[in-house]
């Protein structure tokens, strides 16, 4: 599947995503929160692209703010995570000392224990409201990215144009903002995007799980709609909220793949 | 060859090198309980306790004392292997997890072997035909399952295996309301019920292990030593198995120890979706009658348990393989 590979198109589609997402009211016929229980579980048809769920929400609707509460969560968590791993990497990859191999040793930590069932323990005690949900996930979602940058701030340290720098006496933050930070953007990135597929699915599953903020509707909820749903024949509520999850996923994480490939070939 | 002592001596130096890393999970624990917004005694005794249980267990954990009290206290109680007593269930957390425990390792085995065979074989066709039209098929399929979450998985396979076709069942351990003539049978009937969840999980895995394979049978393949067993003119398979396999499979199986985490996060979701009963379909029950007691040391349990597995499996493939060296 060559199509798949190239990043011209990987881009487009987030764009397009993006789009669906941003233009959710326009494009969305109903409110995906309006239950019609009498119109429930209805197959899918000209009143309802997608059918209906067993509540009686219009799955078309809800699959389009679903995209929107996706990237909503994937985009502000994941920004979040990658600043807090690019500031974190940076001190403790030029500088070290205390403070850095202190949070390194932190996210160690981290990344050594199950880290969903570390985010499920953390909203349940916190409530599971949106903005309860993006910042767990970026909270545990910093430490692998700061050790891939911290890693390239210790091979680009010892570069010759860093040595020049530090040699004509320039300030350690100025090295680290004007030198070492412009090589570092390749993988920042890459992993920006990495974090944003791992972002939503993690919102997606908490959301199966019944862990989510039920003022935006999540594709994860309409799928656990879908566990009941299929046994009495309603495939709709499963086929395409799956096919736009399986999406949205597909494509932030061929886009980390191939901006790495694209960006900076010696990793690749 | 190192001595047997010495290998002893490091395996004891790695465990107490854990030390640090457990009592970071339970300062997490900690840090939970101080995170949330309600009473700290209500957390640790559950919604559903009585006033006068809610008093006690405050006094218990001294949470009416100095914050560094309450951390000293709680410390010492997870320690002597004390997580607290789940109201739902009215028996010490411990022991409702360890009754849950052995399902999960069934399954998480289970799984973890599928998404290892298979992805083991998908990869070594991939790479021994990485000319064919066979090999960017199997990459592509692999990228789609790597990002296909286990919950829309797992649902189209009871779809089309438990509800349209009705090979496997839907969920659950054994048939309900039936009496098994004999122990065989009974295996026989766990194993039925078994299928459907490994497969999901291992499918899930297999992706990650695809591309690792492939990667370093590639490597394998065109090293010098490679091409001189070829030139010795050996058969196909014996090249595969004894030359190549050998050398390709141990950044494989590195994988599937690190991996251990992230096995945790899909079992809890295959779990629950396939009502098999172990931690992960028990964490959901805590969540739901909000039993924090009892979420609060399943988290304590699993995440002590990786740490302490990683490190061992970690150790084993040193002792394997000497060109590992020490992480830690």
């Amino acid at each position: 599947m060559r199509w798949l590979n190239s990043l011209t198109i990987c881009v487009a589609l987030t764009l397009l995503l993006g789009i669906v997402g941003l233009l959710a009211d326009l494009i969305a016929p109903y409110d995906p929160l309006n239950t019609r229980m009498f119109r429930g579980l209805q197959p899918p048809s000209n009143v309802n692209l997608m059918g209906t769920d067993q509540l009686g929400r219009d799955v078309f609707s809800w699959v389009i703010y679903g995209i929107r509460t996706s990237l909503l969560v994937g985009l502000s968590s994941a920004t979040i995570a990658v600043a807090i791993a690019v500031l974190i990497g940076l001190l403790s990859g030029y500088r070290g000392g205390i403070i850095g191999n202190t949070l390194m040793r932190v996210a160690d930590v981290f990344l050594s224990i199950p880290r969903f069932m570390l985010i499920i323990v953390t909203v349940v005690l916190l409530s599971p409201r949106i903005s309860n949900i993006i910042l767990v996930i970026a909270i545990f979602s910093w430490p692998e990215a700061a050790r891939v940058v911290r890693s390239e701030v210790l091979s680009i340290k010892e570069r010759e144009y860093v040595m020049a720098a530090k040699a004509l006496g320039s300030r350690d933050l100025d090295i680290m903002v004007s030198e070492i930070l412009p090589n570092v953007i390749p993988t920042i990135l890459s992993l920006w995007t990495l974090i944003i597929a791992d972002a939503i699915l993690t919102e997606s599953a908490l959301g199966f799980l019944g862990l989510s903020d039920l003022n935006y509707p999540s594709l994860g909820v309409m799928l656990m709609m879908a566990k009941n749903a299929i046994f009495v024949g309603g495939w709709w509520v499963l086929l395409f909220p799956s096919i736009a999850l399986v999406i949205l996923i597909l494509v932030f994480n061929s886009l980390s793949d191939k901006l790495i490939e694209r960006l900076s070939p010696r990793l690749g | 060859m190192k001595g047997l002592t010495s290998v002893f001596y490091r395996l004891l130096i790695r465990l107490i090198l854990l030390i640090p890393v457990v009592l970071a999970v339970v300062t997490i624990g900690f840090i939970l309980i101080k995170l949330f917004p309600g009473d700290p005694a209500v957390l640790l005794a559950g919604e559903a306790a009585s006033p006068q249980y809610i008093e006690r267990v405050r006094e218990v954990y001294g949470l009416d004392r100095p914050i560094w009290e309450q951390y000293l206290r709680y410390l010492e109680k997870v320690i002597m292997f004390d997580l607290g007593y789940s109201l739902s269930y009215k028996r010490p957390v411990l022991d409702v997890i360890l009754t849950r425990l052995p399902y999960t390792i069934i399954l998480a085995v289970s799984g973890l072997s599928i998404g290892l065979i298979l992805g083991l074989l998908l990869g070594i066709v991939s790479a021994w035909y990485r000319k064919k039209l066979i090999s960017p098929i199997i990459s592509s399929v692999a990228f789609i399952f790597y990002s296909t979450p286990v919950y829309v998985l797992g649902q189209f396979l009871i779809y089309y295996f438990a509800i349209t076709y009705r090979v496997f069942p839907v969920g659950g351990v054994v048939t309900i309301g039936v009496e098994h003539s004999n122990f065989y049978a009974y295996i026989l009937d766990v194993l039925w019920h078994l299928t459907l969840p490994s497969i999901t999980l291992g499918l899930v895995f297999m992706a990650s292990y695809v591309k690792l394979t492939r990667s370093s049978f590639l490597e394998v393949l065109s090293s010098s030593y490679f091409l001189a067993a070829r030139s010795m003119g050996l058969r196909t398979s014996t090249l595969i198995l004894k030359h190549a396999l050998r050398n390709a499979i141990i950044p494989v199986v590195t994988l599937a120890g690190v991996q251990l985490g992230m096995l945790i996060g899909g079992v809890i979701i295959t779990e629950s979706m396939f009502s098999w009963p172990g931690i992960g379909q028990l964490t959901m029950e805590a969540v739901s009658t909000r039993d924090y007691p009892l979420l609060l040391g399943i988290f304590i349990f699993t995440s002590v348990a990786v740490v302490v597995i990683n490190a061992v499996v970690d150790f084993i493939y040193g002792v394997i393989d000497p060109r590992i060296k020490d992480r830690w």
